[in-house]
Parts: structure tokens; sequence; C-alpha cells
């Protein structure tokens, strides 16, 4: 039998335009791939050390309080500030490349709001998400 | 739930873009040369003496093998007692200093107190080694805290030195050559100010990739002494001058013609319908 290969058509208005999307041929720069060790080091680093202090439980209630925080409300394209996950990040006194290169609120780029809600829906592609 | 997470997530974040890499590496397997990096020059330098530090830098900026600056400014500010010389790609030295430079601001609001050059150095190599030298700052680092004053260099991988004097750049051999010869503990402070001049010098004249004027950066126990321009060894002392009086180029022939007539626009009362 036939193995049957699940086919998305890119959506140009909802994706970036030149983002990948043959997952299959994702291939990472090294700096991209620098981040995201770097990233989960730091996630693991201060987990434990969380741990530590206070016991093994503050990983678990923080990891919680992630999810809640970045849990999206509101509708698509309306985009919320995301304070509450920069509070319990640091990232709010802090400021980074993140803040001021690429900044999302700035992008020239028009988002169809029927695409992102179709999307979300899992209205929009062959298989259900 | 937790694919609504992750898409949110992912489509409020700035920075680096990295979109069009799967499409550079298709496009290298399809025989296109990608560009390579660019070797860069700079002399950079630093010493202690006794009542605080000097930095100091030529101010050649290259683009490959063409001079893109013959006056650009290397030595940047970090905090008002700690400031930074730049070696290595320009854009990369420029925004990781200016970006080191407002997280010490914000944390001089949290704190109120003054910035130590340990705190300049422990973010500046913490942000290199998180890019694993793919940002090219190699870095002279000094400035007067209440520990006193303390020089650091730091390379683009995120390592740090910490001496009495130090260079860095395609000019630092030639600036090592002089201050090895010549440094002394406890120096004053107009003998550490020849001496950084006389590094730098070295560089501009024996590296190709250095050149032009002197900048130096005297940094005391509660002054700050920015000197741009310091010296200015390469001046043009000849130029030509190109005022030509009117009417060198004599007129053979002229003609003038009217290109188009006044044109008179009567404006009509002409409001819009808004209902029948």
């Amino acid at each position: 039998m036939e193995q049957y290969i699940p086919y998305e058509l890119p959506n140009v208005s909802v994706d970036r335009p030149h983002a990948p999307t043959n997952k299959l041929a994702q291939r990472k720069h090294p700096v991209q791939q620098a981040l995201e060790f770097h990233e989960h080091m730091e996630e693991k680093r201060k987990y434990s050390s969380m741990a530590n202090v206070y016991g093994g439980h503050m990983p678990i209630h923080f990891e919680m309080q992630k999810f809640l925080v970045s849990t999206p409300l509101r509708l698509p394209t309306i985009r919320s500030s995301g304070i509450a996950m920069e509070i319990l990040s640091g990232a709010d006194e802090d400021i980074e490349f993140e803040d001021w290169l690429n900044d999302p609120n700035m992008s020239e780029r028009a988002v169809d709001l029927h695409a992102r809600m179709e999307r979300r829906l899992g209205l929009n592609s062959v298989l259900p998400k | 739930m937790s694919n609504l997470n992750e898409e949110n997530y992912e489509e409020e974040r700035g920075g680096f873009v990295f979109d069009n890499v799967t499409r550079n590496m298709f496009m290298e397997t399809k025989g296109y040369q990608a560009p390579i990096a660019m070797k860069t020059g700079t002399t950079i330098a630093g010493v202690i003496f006794k009542g605080g530090v000097v930095l100091g830098a030529d101010t050649r900026a290259t683009n490959g093998p063409i001079v893109a600056d013959k006056n650009c400014s290397k030595i940047h500010f970090i905090a008002p007692n700690v400031y930074c010389c730049g070696a290595g790609t320009a854009a990369d030295t420029e925004n990781s200093t200016a970006l080191i430079s407002s997280k010490l601001a914000l944390h001089r609001y949290s704190t109120g107190r003054q910035t130590r050059v340990v705190t300049a150095m422990t973010l500046l190599k913490r942000m290199l080694f998180k890019y694993q030298g793919h940002v090219s700052a190699a870095l002279v680092l000094g400035g007067v805290d209440l520990d006193g004053s303390h020089l650091y260099t730091i390379y683009p991988h995120g390592s740090t030195d910490k001496l009495p004097f130090v260079t860095m750049g395609s000019g630092s051999l030639a600036a090592m050559a002089i201050f090895e010869e010549r440094f002394k503990d406890d120096m004053s402070e107009e003998e550490a100010k020849s001496l950084v001049h006389a590094g730098i010098s070295a560089g501009i004249f024996n590296d190709l990739g250095s050149g032009s004027n002197v900048d130096l950066c005297v940094i005391r126990k509660d002054s700050v002494e920015y000197l741009r321009g310091y010296d200015q060894p390469n001046e043009r002392n000849y130029r030509t001058s190109y005022v030509i009086p009117r009417g060198t180029t004599a007129t053979l022939s002229s003609t003038e013609e009217v290109l188009s007539k006044q044109l008179i626009i009567n404006e009509l009362d002409d409001r819009m319908e808004v209902a029948p």
C-alpha cells in the first residue's frame, strides 16, 4: 500500500512568505540552532535552581503559569503585548535584540484575519490538526 | 491546546529571521556560491595607569580592499564610567555595544548604583557566547568603578582576559610590540596617553587594515575625556582646487523653447451626489 503523505498548501497570508513549508527539508542555520540550544539550557538551569531553592513543585507551577499566560484569548491578528509572559520570564526589565530588531508590532506584512481564524480552527488543512 | 500556544508564541517574536536559510541551502546545492565574509582590520588598545584607564583606536573602516571611512569612531559608550573599543564587523560591534549599554542603563535605573566594569564584561561575553562567534565583535572594555580601574579584552566567541595593557584587531601585534617594550606599572596619565598613542600609531603605519587618525579615551575616577582625533598624522596636505570660473566653456549656439503654455483651470461646482 502506498504511503499517504499529508500535503498542506502553503498559506502565504498566514505564514511568513519565505518560511519553508516542507518539514522534511527544514534545516537550521547554526545561529538558529545555537539560539534554540541556549534557550533550552537557560530554561533547564532556571528550573533546576528553582527546584533547589523552592522545591520540585516550583518548576511545575511555573510551567503551568507560562501555559496559562501564553494561551491566546484574543481573536487572531489582534496581538497581545504578552506582558504577563514578560513578567514571568523577566523580559520586561531587560532589552534584547528581539525587542528592537524585527519587532512584530512594526511589521509591514498584511495579515488575513479569516485565514488565521480558519487555521486556528483547523478548517484550512486537508488533515485535521 | 498546546498547538495553539506554540503557534501564538511563534508569531509574537521578533529578533533574527532565518526564513531564507533553506532557500539559500537549496541554491548552494544548485551551484550558487554564497559570498564569503570580508577581512576586517583595526587597531584598538588600552592601558591602565595610576588613576584610571586610557583606551585608544585608529579610525579606518574598510570594505574589503576599499577604505570605506577614513575617520570612523571605534570607541563606544557603554556607561558613564565604562567605554569599549570595537574591532571586527562594524555593525556587530556597534549594535552589541549599544545593546549592552541599554541593558546597563536599565540595570542602573533598577539599582540606582554605578555600573561595574565586570557587569558590562559579563553581559558582553554571555551575549557573544550565545551567538557562538557568529557576532563578529572583538572588544577592549575599560572603565573605572568602586573597585578601581579594569581593562578587559573580549573575543568574538565570548572568552575574556583581564590585563593591565591589551591590544586587539589586526594591528594588535604592532601595538603589543610597543606596549611590551614600554609598559610600566603605575604610569602617569600623560605617560599612558603617549604609550597608547605610540601603540595605535604603530598599528596605523604598519598594519594595512588600520589607518588615519588616533582616537583616545581617558577614563579617570570621576571624569571621562573622549579625545576624538587626538592625533591626525595622515592629513591631506595638497588638494586640487576645482573652482572653475564662469564662462570657461565657450557657448557655440543657444536656442530657447517654451515647453508648455500656461493652462487655466476653471473649477466647476461639482459636489458629490449623495442621494437620488
